[in-house]
Order: structure tokens, then C-alpha cells, then sequence
């Protein structure tokens, strides 16, 4: 019941953001509608792999399975959101710069951040035993948190295309319109995030009862 | 302005967001079932 209050919610300030950004709204740099979709994404992407190091974090003080499974569960949403942060910056990058891919160091360090991730996912997958499994996944979740400065850190290091935020001059209106966006985002993110882990909860669950029936039937058996 | 472009990017974000959305509801619902399913033949096994 919460969690479809807090779609209701999210619905809404969608609703109001979109008429904003396509009505009342008009960006002095057209191309910073793309902002609107884009600023959001990526931000929530960090915010899902901060999630998920803070998960890793517990899980290695705590031993606490929930632990494991919540940063599993926000390295996943923070891949998707990921993905979309990259195919977005490349239309964008487009649109801007005339190429979709240009090597730019935004582009690549963001693309490096989403392999170290995905290097996350199967590493646990190929690992055995659950212990095991969420330890050697704890200790490289922290390790890949590392290729997040470095996305930020690219703009000023390397000289990139992308724009610091700090240079981006916005009116009122667009930083209200990419407010609400970025607020709509939030909301779905931790919407998804709180059904992906009930998700993840019941089959846990599912395997328990099905482990608990085959055993009743093996001392049956025996 | 490139229209399509922003287009582009809006029908992939909240289709991104709708699968998303539809597959772990429907995976939940299933979940349900099948949990109400098991603690069912686990209590008829123990009756």
C-alpha cells in the first residue's frame, strides 16, 4: 500500500515536471531538454552504486545476508539507470557535439563504471557457496565504488566536452522543472528498489520452503 | 532542436522504467502464489 502511494506520488511529480518542461518552460540552450532526462538518470545511477556500497559496507561489518542481497539489488537498478544515463549522454553527445561516441572522458570513464559493475554481477554469479559468494562481492563492490570519483574527477582532470555543473548557467525555471524531474526520479528509483528487494526477500523465501519440503522428503525417504 | 532526439531519450527512459516496473510486479505476485502454494502442501503433509 505504501509503495503504490509512493508510484502515486512519483506519477504526479512526473506529470507536473513534463508540463513544465514542455509548456511553461523554455531553455535558453534548447539542447538542455535533454537535461531533464539525462541529469536525473545518471545521478540516480551513483545514487544506486552509493546504496550498494553502503550495503557492502553492513554486510562485511554485519554478516547479515539482507545486506548482500540490498546491494545486489541496487547494483542491478544502478546498472539499468546506468545504461540509460549512457545511451541518453550519447544522443545528447549528438546533438551537442556531433558524434555519439567521441572518447570523450566523461563518456569513457562512465562506460569503465558500468564494466567494473557488470564485473560485479558475474563475479558473483560464478562463485559458489553463499558466503563466499557475498564476501568476494562486498570486498570488489567497494573496490569498483573507486571508478565513481573518477567520472566525476574526469571533467577537471582530462579536460572533457562535458560541462562541469558549476558552468552550466540555468534559468529558475529550467533548475525548477529539473528539480521536480530529479525529485519524480528519486521516487521511482526507491519504488523499484524497495520492490526489486521484496522480490529478492520471497525468493529467498520460495528456495527456504522448497529446501525445508526436500528435506522432509529425504528423511521420508531415508 | 533536435526533437527526435529528445523523443528518443524519453521513450527509452520510461520504457526502461515500465518493464522494469511491470516484470517485478508480476515476479512478485508469482512469488505470492507460489509461497501460498508451498505453505499449503506443507500443511496438508503435516495434517
Amino acid at each position: 500500500m505504501k509503495r503504490d502511494i509512493l508510484l502515486c506520488v512519483a506519477v504526479a511529480v512526473s506529470v507536473v515536471a513534463s508540463y513544465m518542461a514542455y509548456v511553461a518552460v523554455q531553455p535558453v540552450r534548447e539542447d538542455l531538454y535533454f537535461s531533464y532526462t539525462h541529469v536525473p538518470v545518471a545521478l540516480i545511477c551513483f545514487l544506486a552504486f552509493f546504496v550498494s556500497l553502503v550495503a557492502s559496507v553492513m554486510y562485511l561489518w554485519k554478516r547479515k545476508r539482507e545486506y548482500d542481497r540490498a546491494a545486489e539489488v541496487s547494483t542491478i537498478l544502478g546498472l539499468v539507470y546506468g545504461a540509460v544515463a549512457l545511451i541518453s549522454g550519447s544522443i545528447w553527445a549528438n546533438a551537442a557535439w556531433g558524434a555519439y561516441w567521441n572518447w570523450d572522458p566523461k563518456q569513457t570513464t562512465m562506460l569503465i563504471l558500468w564494466i567494473a559493475y557488470m564485473g560485479y554481477l558475474s563475479l558473483k554469479l560464478s562463485i559458489g557457496g553463499l558466503e563466499k559468494r557475498a564476501l568476494v562481492g562486498a570486498v570488489y563492490n567497494i573496490l569498483a565504488f573507486s571508478t565513481i570519483p573518477l567520472t566525476f574527477l574526469s571533467v577537471t582532470l582530462w579536460g572533457s566536452l562535458h560541462p562541469k555543473a558549476s558552468e552550466v548557467t540555468m534559468s529558475l525555471p529550467v533548475k525548477q522543472t529539473l528539480s521536480l524531474n530529479l525529485i519524480a526520479a528519486l521516487l521511482f528509483f526507491v519504488y523499484l528498489l524497495i520492490t526489486a528487494f521484496a522480490v529478492w526477500s520471497l525468493e529467498d523465501r520460495v528456495n527456504r520452503l522448497t529446501y525445508e519440503e526436500g528435506g522432509e522428503e529425504g528423511e521420508g525417504g531415508d | 532542436m533536435d526533437v527526435y532526439g529528445i523523443f528518443v531519450v524519453s521513450v527509452i527512459y520510461w520504457t526502461t522504467l515500465l518493464v522494469l516496473f511491470v516484470w517485478l510486479n508480476r515476479r512478485l505476485s508469482a512469488l505470492k502464489e507460489r509461497i501460498a502454494e508451498l505453505e499449503r502442501e506443507k500443511q496438508e503433509v503435516k495434517n
